[in-house]
């Protein structure tokens, strides 16, 4: 690889409405490969649906989404998938009746731009699911999980596919902070392999420690971009938390 | 069914009679539906068994026809009672589980009804006559005038039950959203009970007038269920009003296809327009409140 | 392979030489010739429609397919007299063509509405076909459709649409093929990505698995199959009927037979289809001469209310404990 780094995601003017409701304003930025982007915002602010779009899911009003080069607006979510996108759902999204190593194997499977063979997804599989380090036994039907254990499943079947670039929804969502630990070291191992990371959340005890860069979002616009400690000083982004619009702590 | 190529305003008035009593068969389907989430498939062979039932007595019985209607509306609300404990047993998935289980019970009653009756075409003749209105050159038979007023009767009684019943503001509470209708002291499982019978006794009613309409034989149940099934896509649960509106719509279709394209392409209209609404409304019934 | 043979898998192919093997003993039996005949033939129905199932879809309406093949096939030998084999292999493809029409305007449609949007797809070329006297002489249906041809082979003939017992291992053959075929499917990669999808359509696109084209296969692979029963059932008869090959008992079968039979094994289906439809035909045609088909409601009910996984799965679960 060379030493000049490349630009992994480049969101243009992203703009959405849902009926009456602007959802997301001229929403711009761009995201270095390997870089960790977190964005931060409300309840509501648009983070989910932000992601929903750069991941295929749901059309713009206006914008465009370039990865790595390609303006890929319209394409789907699973042919994103395969050029290299991955992400989880602040609901997780599992394979009820399949086994943990099945719901893995599924990602190593289909998700990689060039099928590996059975018994290659399956070796590939449990390499993940260690990385993770899921303490369920592997033939575990996955809906007998914890809601925390199946994040970090989904997070696992994520990985098995080999993704350039990761969008995790609010991952840390009502995790100990033992495990909040976990994924702060398992994260910043999974930069130093060359993944670019984008993640949200609406608490800040996964996203300080790990972004290079934050972004606050409020009512679908951009109110603060930069270095971390200087955002959650921003009297603006301090005043979306803590003012009158959106009282905090209404979650916990 | 029995009509064949008529003037327009003769269709008009034959298709908005039609379309009532297409309410009534759609209404008791709709309040199961829409209080317990049960689709019942059987819901058309429910119907002919009442009007096989009505035949029975008026023709063997000596009943007269009108007497029918009371023993066929209590004798169906005591039937679905049996089919609520059935249903109440399945598990999730709760909504295809049924529509399955009801799918064989559509078949064991078409069985049946081809055991106990034979596959002979019967009509209820009730032995009412035609009359015409002068100037205008319309005949009508007192069988459709029955009909009409009949469907529309029940129908805004039960329009009126439930706006104006404090059983009829539970049951509705209940149709849009179960949840909420528990939390705030509606006992839902009686309420799946009372949409059962209620949904029995409607069922019931249309029965002898379907037998007095249409062509009774031990397979006619399958189109009812569907227009049942299109009025509630249509309407959405629980709106009696666009219940009647879909139900003279589909009427007067029906009675259009039959004047430019002949009684043999009727059959097409429900499963065309059954499939067009599914094209447009994929999601299905809608539990939406009244806008 | 790593193919272990499982106890199902001994059990299945025991059940297969049982089959094939009990002619030799009974050579007169013509009626089961017959009835377990037609047996194997609503097995391979009921896999057709397991292929579809596989993508979480509960049709209602595979007479459709069954009808169009057989029409197809009736055709092509009426108007062109191609020979039997052909027909159904040819006639067969207006089923794929209506599963692709199918799959374009059902696709955003699942779980209960693609249900019944199924149910009402059956009426489509039930009408135009009733309606069509010209072509298909309606409601009258056609009548004096060839039989399945002879083979010769050296000495040997078999007379596939004359002699019962040839006929039977011609549907065996059909049946054990299509099971095969089924686990393969199940076996196999695409297999994998229906199971997924079936389970979690957000999650199995979020895995790059193209949901609808998956999806769509595997509703023409059905239809195929579909079309294939009902050609053959069309030249086995020599005559059909819009009502005969259309009909709701059609569309009931497959279903009945998979559930009753269990939906999570792969000999399910063909079990369902060798149970039910002899004693149906052997035991309750006897007793109900008219409503003998109350039985599969019945069954039906019984099956979702007491052993939802259906009979198969019951029987593996005895047997392993
Ligand atoms: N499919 C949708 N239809 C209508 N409104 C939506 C839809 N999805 C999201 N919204 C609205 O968009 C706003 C932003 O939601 P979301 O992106 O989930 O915020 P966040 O993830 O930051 O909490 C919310 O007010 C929500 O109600
Ligand atoms: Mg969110």
């Amino acid at each position: 690889m060379d030493n000049q780094t490349r630009l992994c995601l480049e969101v243009k003017g992203l703009s959405k409405r849902f009926g009456g409701q602007q959802v997301l304003r001229e929403v711009s930025f761009s995201l270095q490969e390997g870089e960790i982007l977190g964005i931060i915002g409300p309840n509501g602010a648009g983070k989910t649906t932000l992601f929903n779009i750069i991941s295929g899911w749901v059309t713009p009003s206006g914008g465009e989404v370039v990865f790595f080069g390609e303006k890929t607006t319209d394409w789907t979510p699973d042919r994103l998938c395969r050029a290299g996108m991955a992400r989880t759902f602040q609901m997780p999204q599992i394979f009820p009746e399949m086994s943990v190593l099945e719901n893995v194997m599924t990602g190593a499977w289909f998700g990689q731009p060039s099928p590996p063979a059975a018994a290659q997804a399956r070796a590939q599989s449990r390499e993940f699911l260690e990385l993770v380090a899921l303490t369920a036994s592997e033939t575990t039907p996955a809906r007998d999980l914890s809601l925390m254990q199946q994040r970090l499943l989904e997070l696992a079947r994520a990985l098995a596919t080999r993704p350039k670039l990761l969008l995790l929804d609010e991952i840390a969502a009502g995790l100990s902070l033992k495990a909040v630990k976990c994924l702060t070291n398992l994260i910043l191992r999974l930069r130093t392999q060359g993944l670019t990371l984008l993640l949200t959340d609406h608490l800040l005890n996964l996203i300080m420690p790990v972004s290079d860069r934050l972004l606050a979002l409020d009512q679908g616009e951009i109110i603060a971009a930069g270095p971390p400690q200087e955002i959650i000083h921003d009297p603006e982004v301090e005043s979306a938390y803590l003012g009158v619009r959106d009282p905090a702590g209404e979650e916990g | 069914m029995s009509i064949t190529a008529f003037p327009w305003p003769q269709i008009i008035v034959s298709g908005f009679a039609l379309g009532s009593f297409y309410a009534l068969v759609a209404l008791g389907f709709s309040l199961i539906f829409g209080v317990t989430r049960a689709f019942n498939l059987a819901h058309g062979e429910m119907i002919v068994l009442a009007s096989y039932l009505a035949f029975v007595l008026w023709k063997f019985c000596q009943v007269p026809f009108y007497l029918t209607l009371p023993v066929c509306l209590l004798a169906l609300g005591l039937l679905t009672l049996p089919l609520y404990l059935l249903l109440r047993r399945l598990k999730e998935p709760y909504a295809l589980n049924t529509l399955v289980v009801t799918f064989g019970l559509a078949l064991l009653l078409q069985n049946l009804m081809l055991v106990l009756f034979s596959a002979d075409y019967r009509l209820l003749n009730s032995g009412l006559s035609s009359f015409t209105i002068p100037g205008l050159g319309l005949t009508f038979s007192w069988n459709q005038v029955v009909l009409l007023l009949l469907s529309l009767l029940a129908t805004a009684g039960v329009h009126l039950g439930l706006h104006h019943t404090f059983l009829g503001k539970a049951l509705r509470a209940t149709i849009q959203d179960q949840e909420a209708a528990q939390i705030s002291g509606i006992n839902v499982k009686s309420m799946s009970l009372i949409a059962f019978g209620l949904g029995g006794m409607l069922i019931g009613l249309a029965g002898p007038l379907y037998g007095q309409n249409m062509y009774l034989y031990p397979l006619a149940g399958a189109e009812a269920t569907l227009i049942a099934i299109i009025l509630t896509i249509f309407a959405g649960v629980g709106r009696i009003r666009a219940l009647l509106l879909g139900g003279w719509l589909l009427g007067l279709m029906e009675s259009a296809a039959i004047l430019t394209v002949g009684s043999k392409w009727r059959e097409l209209v429900s499963a065309a327009v059954l499939l067009i609404l599914l094209y447009f409304r994929p999601q299905g019934i809608s539990f939406r409140k009244p806008g | 392979m790593k193919l272990r043979p499982f106890p199902s898998s001994i059990l299945v192919t025991a059940a297969a030489l049982g089959l094939m093997v009990w002619p030799l003993f009974f050579p007169d039996a013509f009626l089961y010739f017959q009835v377990l005949g037609m047996a194997c033939l609503y097995g391979t129905l009921a896999l057709a429609w397991s292929i579809y199932g596989l993508s979480g879809a509960v049709s209602l309406g595979h007479a459709a397919f069954f009808g169009l093949g057989a029409y197809g096939s009736a055709l092509l030998n009426h108007y062109w007299h191609w020979s039997p084999f052909l027909t159904i292999l040819a006639g067969s493809l207006a089923s794929v063509v209506f599963g692709l029409i199918w799959s374009f305007f059902f696709r955003r449609l699942r779980g209960v509405y693609l249900g019944l949007a199924s149910l009402a797809a059956v009426e489509i070329p039930r009408v135009i076909i009733d309606n069509w006297d010209s072509l298909t002489s309606g409601s009258m249906g056609m009548t004096g459709l060839d039989r399945l041809p002879t083979l010769h082979l050296g000495d040997w003939q078999l007379a596939f649409g004359a002699d019962l017992k040839a006929q039977y291992y011609l549907l065996l053959l059909l049946v054990i093929g299509a099971t095969f075929l089924y686990k393969t499917i199940i076996d196999s990669r695409w297999g994998w990505a229906l199971r997924a999808l079936r389970e979690n359509e957000t999650a199995a696109t979020m895995m790059g698995i193209r949901v609808n084209r998956e999806r769509t296969k595997a509703l023409l692979c059905s239809s195929y199959l579909t079309g294939i029963c009902g050609g053959l059932y069309a030249h086995i008869l020599g005559l059909i009927e819009p009502s005969l090959v259309f009909s709701l008992h059609v569309s009931a079968l497959p279903l009945i037979f998979t559930i009753f039979g269990g939906r999570t094994l792969f000999f399910g289906p063909v079990l369902g289809a060798l149970l039910l439809y002899p004693l149906e035909q052997l035991v309750f045609q006897p007793l109900l001469p008219q409503g003998h088909a109350a039985l599969y409601g019945l069954v039906i009910i019984l099956t979702i209310l007491f052993f939802p996984k259906g009979i198969a799965a019951w029987i593996t679960r005895r047997a392993s404990a």
